[in-house]
């Protein structure tokens, strides 16, 4: 088994929260560049938590995590923060700043990276209208729907473009036509080189894309390719 | 079950489209709310602060400038004081001005007559008939040609010896105890300034950290959009730096407003206008001239630089120990 260039590697990683029971266990698989998956499983399987670990926010409690080729572990907070650059995630409670409009909150990765207003300002008002948030863009998050957060939410997790993006329940929120061209955005994105993980249990948005599974249960993780 | 197809032709960022578009950002809105950061008290401490610095700063620097002024016009003159002899009334003034004036490097031989030798003790002893029955020791002022100064020692040694009763005084004394007063003072102000920049620092990290408490769900979006530390730990910094140039500004001008009206006090406070003539003549006016208003400056770079340094300081270390 080739995994030499393999853009995530897990090896017999397993994780608790607190002295609880293993969450996740001997979790091992690897993912090339490029790829599209699913990550399936009931509520409480540990999608999230597997998310959590590829963003570097959750140690494992054993095991090794490698992304782009590099032990995660050894990382200082400073290459942490640069890998974090190349993945763009959207959260399942969004986590948008109140205090800053639609816009400002999709335009903050770019901000982060120091690039200049006026490079960028066209980009995000575009991608703002592409995922329907043409008239929010000046709206604070407090006033919008949880569909509009949850957009809100994916258009800054791609909006710099990244080599991996993670999305927890990306369409939880939004009705099926809304989540239909959500999906053709991570395609798009895909297509231009993006890896993209998506955590979800809705299977009507899976048939819509045959892409390979993650399958999570009982703490255990299959791949169906 | 319908497959999405992509999309031929997507109007994200992947495809430029120059047009000119609305703005939809207050350009460079904070990312840190700045009411959030700092309040009024911090604010209020940090002017405080700055006006006790500059009155410390400019009250040494006042001072010393004074010490200089005397310390220079001292070393000009030299005084010949000479004893009476109880025994005769014979008279040697004449001829030491004559030999004073026959020396090289002395600009100006001036003997004070007992009349003028009275005046100047008049404002400690007062003016009696009866102390000109006292036998006040002769003075003779010397000036002295700076460019080309004598050597004092050998022309005290000559003069003393020459004349008997003669006394050659270079205030060498008052100069060194001068000097020593103004070195105690700066020694003491550098003190206190050091206090103060400690006070200030410690009030600072104190308000970092709490900033960082009560901003805590920002910080961790920032880290997760991939912030490096010093990206964030400079949207703290600018906040306590605009804090800090403004609090600074405006304790230092308080203090250089004290110092511009402080002739005007001191008259006020004075209770004869012979003594408030007296401080005047002795320390000057109290006002600040250019180099002044320059130390004022340089206490609010130095209050702002506080500022800037304590709180990246403080909001990074505490980064550092956060482990997510
Ligand atoms: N912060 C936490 N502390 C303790 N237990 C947690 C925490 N987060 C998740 N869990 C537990 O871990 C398990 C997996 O959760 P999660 O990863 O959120 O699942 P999913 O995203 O698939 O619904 C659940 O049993 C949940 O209760
Ligand atoms: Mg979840």
């Amino acid at each position: 088994m080739n995994t030499g260039h393999a853009l995530i590697r897990f090896e017999n990683v397993g994780l608790r929260y607190g002295a609880g029971q293993e969450v996740l266990r001997d979790v091992n698989f690897h993912l090339h560049p490029g790829s599209f998956h699913f990550l399936t499983g009931a509520s409480g399987a540990g999608k999230t938590t597997l998310l959590r670990m590829l963003f570097m926010s959750l140690r494992p409690t054993r095991g090794l995590v490698y992304l782009f080729g590099r032990n995660i572990a050894k990382n200082t907070t400073s290459q942490r923060a640069d890998l974090r650059r190349r993945i763009g995630i959207v959260f399942q409670d969004f986590r948008l700043l109140d205090h800053l409009t639609t816009w400002e909150n999709v335009a903050l990765p770019l901000r982060v990276m120091g690039r200049k207003q006026s490079d960028y300002q066209d980009d995000v008002t575009e991608l703002l209208r592409w995922v329907g948030l043409g008239d929010r863009m000046h709206a604070f998050p407090a006033v919008l729907s949880g569909g509009e957060k949850q957009r809100a939410a994916i258009a800054r997790a791609v909006i710099a473009k990244p080599e991996l993006l993670l999305a927890d329940e990306p369409t939880g929120n939004v009705d099926p036509q809304m989540a239909r061209r959500l999906l053709r955005l991570f395609i798009e994105l895909n297509r231009l080189g993006t890896s993209i993980i998506i955590a979800t249990h809705d299977y009507q948005l899976m048939s819509q894309f045959p892409a390979a599974r993650m399958q999570l249960e009982n703490g255990r993780l299959e791949m169906h390719e | 079950m319908s497959t999405v197809q992509p999309a031929s032709s997507l109007p994200v960022p992947y495809k430029t489209r120059k047009q000119s578009q609305p703005k939809y950002a207050r350009p460079n809105a904070p990312i840190v709310p700045p009411g959030s950061v700092t309040g009024h008290s911090l604010a209020l401490v940090i002017a405080i602060m700055g006006f006790l610095a500059s009155i410390t700063a400019c009250g040494v620097y006042v001072v010393f400038n004074a010490a200089n002024v005397w310390t220079n016009r001292i070393s000009a003159e030299i005084t010949i004081q000479i004893q009476p002899h109880a025994d005769s009334s014979s008279d040697d003034t004449a001829e030491i001005v004559q030999f004073l004036k026959g020396q090289n490097g002395i600009a100006r031989v001036t003997p004070f007559s007992q009349e003028q030798s009275l005046k100047l003790v008049e404002p400690w002893i007062g003016r009696s008939e009866v102390l000109k029955s006292f036998a006040i020791p002769k003075l003779i002022a010397v000036q002295i040609d700076m460019s080309s100064p004598p050597d004092i020692a050998t022309l005290k040694t000559v003069l003393e010896s020459k004349f008997p009763g003669a006394l050659l005084d270079d205030h060498g004394l008052w100069r060194n105890e001068i000097r020593r007063l103004t070195r105690l003072l700066e020694i003491g102000g550098i003190g206190m300034l050091f206090l103060m920049a400690m006070a200030t620092a410690a009030v600072i990290v104190a308000a970092a950290t709490s900033a960082l408490a009560s901003n805590r769900e920002i910080v961790s979006v920032l880290n997760l959009v991939g912030a490096e530390e010093k990206f964030i730990a400079r949207q703290f910094e600018t906040h306590f730096v605009k804090v800090g140039v403004r609090a600074g500004i405006f304790g230092a001008g308080l203090a250089g407003l004290l110092f511009f009206c402080l002739p005007y006090i001191t008259e006020g406070i004075s209770t004869s206008a012979t003594s408030a003539a007296e401080i005047r003549r002795l320390v000057g006016a109290g006002t600040l001239d250019i180099g002044g208003y320059a130390v004022l400056v340089v206490v609010v770079v130095a209050v702002a630089l506080i500022c800037k340094l304590t709180s990246r300081y403080g909001v990074r270390r505490i980064l550092n120990n956060q482990n997510i």
